[in-house]
């Protein structure tokens, strides 16, 4: 069989033609497992940020344990009501000559209730400031940096959106049981405020004492207490265990009054923009990423050792 | 004979003397049998029980640097009182100790136990955290003994121990137990006696007779020695 040369030319020049062909190919996946690749990338980095820019908050909002210190205080504030109403009590039935010396006691212990809320709405205040100025910094640092570039995606580097401040479910208080006053423990076990076998008082409640100083309010918050010495360290955690109690946005206002309690965990949600252009079309999203942390527990530093 | 005897012994002096004698004899080994008797009693029986010494009670204040230091606390500066009590026994004797490490007698000391802490913020009365009961036993007299902390707070924290020391005079009243004298560091004798001016104790003045005429009176005094007042509540 002879083959003339040009038909030799022709088969020979199929066979390049699909080599080239095939390597371009090759080279496209190639370029696009890259892409999705530095895109995933990108998304676990700003995944790392929003965690750690959470366990920075959340230990910001308890620094110096100012919410374990100002919770103990609700309870110490309580407890000197009781025990100064107990007092009076005693005075009216067999010392009427000390009823003036009781009452001032009595008045100025059941004072001392509304300077610990009145405290508790001066850290919230504060803890606002602390989480926006933390959201300005954040995101004033990022309009510096560049985000991903690719033939066709690119990013923008992940900004802070929003932070909600709250607490974790199943976290009780850091208040502890009356130990010298067996009838006002035993009311707040019947109450169910406090629980029989942690002696720590449950959290997120109003645990009023009974009449007639049920008028006064001693809000106790979620915080870990102190186990044995041992301080609970600020933590990452689920957003399934988050309870929001309120919302701080940068360049909005927040309305204080829909705070029931004091926070003792954060999450932040940052987003990242996308997008995409190809065949003459663009096509923007956002992607959200959100991570949740809750503060450092409280200490006994209040009480004499 | 007879007849002479019996003048005789009505007309001799002798007789009624002999007789005066025996019974001054008789009335004196009476006594001293009854004497001798007493002082064997005495010594056989059990000294009389211990009684119970004065009760003591220390206040002692520290300004808490490092709580609520958030910018506006108005929970700072925080001061807190810390409480103790102890009671000893004036006198136990060997029999009396080990009766009452068995059980049988009640009476024992009290070592320094810590009762309560009080919290204060700006001289006022915030919080109490109560470890435990005021066991000094009821009836019984004391003293309290105020020690003020050396922080730039001096006023702030005397003010919060004439608090602590009127709560102290208070809860040990309902105990029927009676504070007799406190007792103040010198340099803040002062301000003390001005704290407790707050909660209508008044200055009073003894009289010629060293008599007052008050329901309640408190003796404060400096250590070292050197200022003393009278306090009176209900006056």
């Amino acid at each position: 069989m002879v083959f003339k040369p040009r038909q030799a030319r022709i088969r020979s020049g199929s066979t390049l033609f699909l080599v080239v062909c095939v390597a371009f190919m090759v080279i496209a996946v190639a370029l696009i497992f890259v892409c999705l690749y530095m895109v995933m990338n990108q998304h676990r980095r700003n995944e790392s940020k929003a965690e750690g820019l959470a366990l920075s908050m959340a230990t910001g909002i308890n620094r110096n344990d100012w919410i374990g210190d100002i919770n103990s205080m609700t309870g110490y504030s309580r407890e000197m009501v009781y025990s100064s109403r107990q007092a009076l009590n005693t005075v009216m039935k067999s010392y009427p000559q000390l009823r003036p010396l009781a009452n001032q006691l009595l008045e100025e212990s059941r004072s001392s209730a509304q300077i610990v809320e009145n405290d508790k709405r001066i850290l919230m205040t504060h803890i606002v400031k602390t989480v926006v100025i933390d959201i300005n910094s954040e995101n004033a640092a990022v309009v510096k940096q560049r985000g991903l570039t690719l033939p066709w995606v690119s990013t923008s580097v992940s900004k802070v959106r929003s932070v909600d401040v709250g607490f974790l479910s199943g976290v009780s208080s850091n208040v502890r049981a009356p130990l010298a006053m067996p009838d006002l423990k035993d009311n707040d076990i019947n109450q169910k405020w406090l629980d029989e076998k942690s002696l720590l008082y449950n959290a997120n409640i109003k645990a009023r004492l009974p009449a007639p100083d049920d008028d006064l309010d001693f809000t106790i918050c979620s915080l870990p207490a102190e186990v044995k010495e041992t301080v609970s360290p600020a933590r990452l955690a689920s957003n399934e265990e988050f309870k929001p109690i309120g919302t701080i946005e940068p360049d909005k206002r927040v309305d204080l009054s829909k705070w029931t309690q004091l926070p003792s965990a954060v999450l932040v949600r940052c987003i990242m923009g996308m997008s995409s252009s190809a065949a003459n079309k663009k096509v923007e999203g956002e992607v959200m990423v959100s991570a949740t942390a809750a503060s450092p527990g409280a200490t006994q530093k209040l009480e004499t050792r | 004979m007879r007849l002479v005897r019996s003048v005789q012994s009505l007309d001799s002096p002798v007789m009624p003397s002999r007789r005066n004698e025996k019974a001054i004899l008789m009335l004196s080994r009476c006594l001293t049998i009854t004497a001798s008797l007493f002082v064997l009693l005495l010594c056989l029986t059990l000294p009389a029980s211990s009684g119970a010494a004065d009760w003591i009670i220390s206040i002692s204040t520290e300004h808490l640097r490092s709580a609520f230091d958030y910018p506006d606390a108005r929970l700072q500066p925080l001061i807190r009182a810390t409480v103790k009590f102890e009671q000893g026994l004036e006198r136990q004797s060997e029999d009396e100790r080990k009766l009452a490490e068995a059980g049988y007698i009640t009476e024992e000391a009290i070592p320094s136990t810590l009762y309560e802490d009080i919290y204060y913020s700006r001289s006022i009365p915030v919080g109490l955290r109560r470890f435990n009961t005021l066991a000094i036993r009821p009836g019984t007299p004391g003293t309290v003994k105020v020690l003020i902390g050396d922080s730039q707070f001096r006023q702030e924290e005397a003010h919060a121990a004439a608090n602590a020391a009127v709560r102290i005079f208070l809860d040990a009243y309902l105990k029927k137990s009676a504070l007799r004298m406190i007792v103040v560091t010198k340099d803040d004798f002062d301000l003390f006696v001005d704290g407790m001016q707050r909660y209508g104790f008044r200055r009073v003045q003894l009289s010629t007779q060293g008599l007052i005429s008050a329901p309640i009176v408190v003796s404060v005094r400096s250590e070292p020695v050197g200022r003393a007042e009278y306090l009176s509540y209900g006056f």
